[in-house]
């Protein structure tokens, strides 16, 4: 990811043509473009889910998918009584 | 954020393609949309304390499952579930949260108190007598005894049958046990001694009605040094058992007694110094004659105590 560098830019923010001032719009690059399309796209392939041209929400998806998966994988962990059972009989045995 | 809001763009905010054929305009590009789309990924990569690396395409994903683990460990660690790695077991907490069973109970200061002074009661001697044998007699028993101390030997010395003879027409008469040896672990432990015995007697008063004839009954020491029976050093001294002997008559053979004793006794006294062989006496003393009697049975174990 990367501010915007192409000529024209101020301070990496895009300016629009101006005529009247005969300022050139700031020029809109393809490594901006690409740089927009990786960044939004390693967030849906990460959450597992394949681009899709037809839809638009899969960003929402993915986010949701990856706190989803993250929950479950916390839950496996937490301290619940069959659990603690379970590390309790582990552990004896480490002393026994 | 906003969608594209410029000259020829849908209804919906959405980017319109240019047709040259109808004449259309594609919509305009902005700078507002563009900087819009910039600004809200990079504030919040930049906000996940990530720097803008254009070398790098994967500063999204990198932040969001950042947020994500820091935003599900933060919550498991303060809420009503802990995560295993997150847990910690608080460093004091109140015993009502800890139940008990049989075999584990708390004590209350009440109670504790209670056992403390029993067993400062009963480690303490209640009384020395003239010898310097500490005794102890606990409340209703009739005992005495001491109850302190690990055991470190049992001894007993066992003769069961006519151990001895004694006959005197006037006096004190006495039989004396061979001494067994017998040496305490410790020089400062107590020595619990139990003794039982079976006294066979047969007398006559030589006084008015009721005299009784008393027997004495010591347990000797043998000093190391002296090599005889000390009879300073005793177990029991005096320790009397008193027989009712019925007459109003002196010299009457009408009023000979015969009759069995049989007695027992436990005492703790305190070891001592030197002490190699423990033996019995037993002594019959009083306004008696034509008296004779025989220990038919006699045994005294002891246990030391550290």
């Amino acid at each position: 990811m990367h501010n915007i560098d192409g000529a024209g830019h101020q301070q990496g923010k895009f300016v629009g043509r101006d005529p009247d001032t005969g300022t050139a719009g700031t020029a809109i690059t393809a490594d901006w473009l690409n740089a927009v399309q990786a960044e939004v796209g390693s967030v849906i392939v990460e959450a597992g889910i394949s681009l899709d041209k037809r839809q638009n929400n899969q960003l929402v998806q993915a986010i949701a998918t990856l706190i989803d998966r993250k929950l479950s994988q916390a839950s496996q962990g937490a301290l619940t009584e069959a659990r603690v059972v379970a590390l309790i009989k582990q552990h004896a045995m480490v002393w026994g | 954020m906003h969608k594209i809001d410029s000259s020829n763009a849908g209804p919906q905010g959405q980017w319109l393609a240019g047709n040259p054929v109808t004449g259309q305009l594609p919509t305009a590009a902005t700078a507002a949309w563009f900087n819009a789309i910039q600004d809200e990924l990079a504030n919040y990569i930049e906000s996940r304390g990530i720097t803008l690396n254009k070398a790098e395409s994967q500063q999204l994903k990198a932040a969001i499952t950042d947020h994500i683990e820091k935003s599900v460990a933060q919550a498991l660690g303060t809420g009503q579930q802990g995560n295993v790695e997150l847990y910690q077991h608080p460093t004091s907490h109140p015993a009502s949260m800890i139940e008990v069973d049989s075999a584990r109970q708390f004590l209350s200061a009440q109670e504790k108190s209670q056992i403390l002074a029993f067993v400062k009661e009963a480690s303490k001697a209640s009384s020395t007598n003239s010898e310097g044998f500490l005794t102890y007699l606990p409340d209703g028993e009739t005992q005495p005894r001491y109850c302190k101390g690990q055991l470190l030997q049992y001894f007993e010395m066992l003769n069961d049958a006519n151990l001895g003879y004694s006959s005197n027409d006037s006096g004190t008469q006495k039989i004396q046990m061979d001494m067994v040896e017998f040496t305490p672990k410790s020089s400062d432990s107590r020595l619990f001694v139990t003794l039982n015995l079976s006294l066979e007697y047969e007398g006559v008063s030589t006084q008015a009605a009721n005299s009784s004839p008393t027997f004495i009954i010591n347990a000797l020491k043998q000093d190391a040094r002296s090599g005889s029976p000390k009879n300073g050093l005793l177990f029991w001294n005096k320790e009397r058992v008193n027989v009712s002997v019925e007459g109003d008559t002196v010299d009457s053979e009408e009023h000979r007694e015969s009759l069995v004793i049989s007695y027992s006794r436990r005492i703790c006294i305190p070891a001592w110094e030197g002490v190699q062989s423990i033996g019995l006496q037993i002594k019959a003393s009083g306004n008696i004659q034509s008296n004779r009697f025989y220990v038919s049975f006699a045994d005294f174990f002891i246990e030391e105590f550290s």
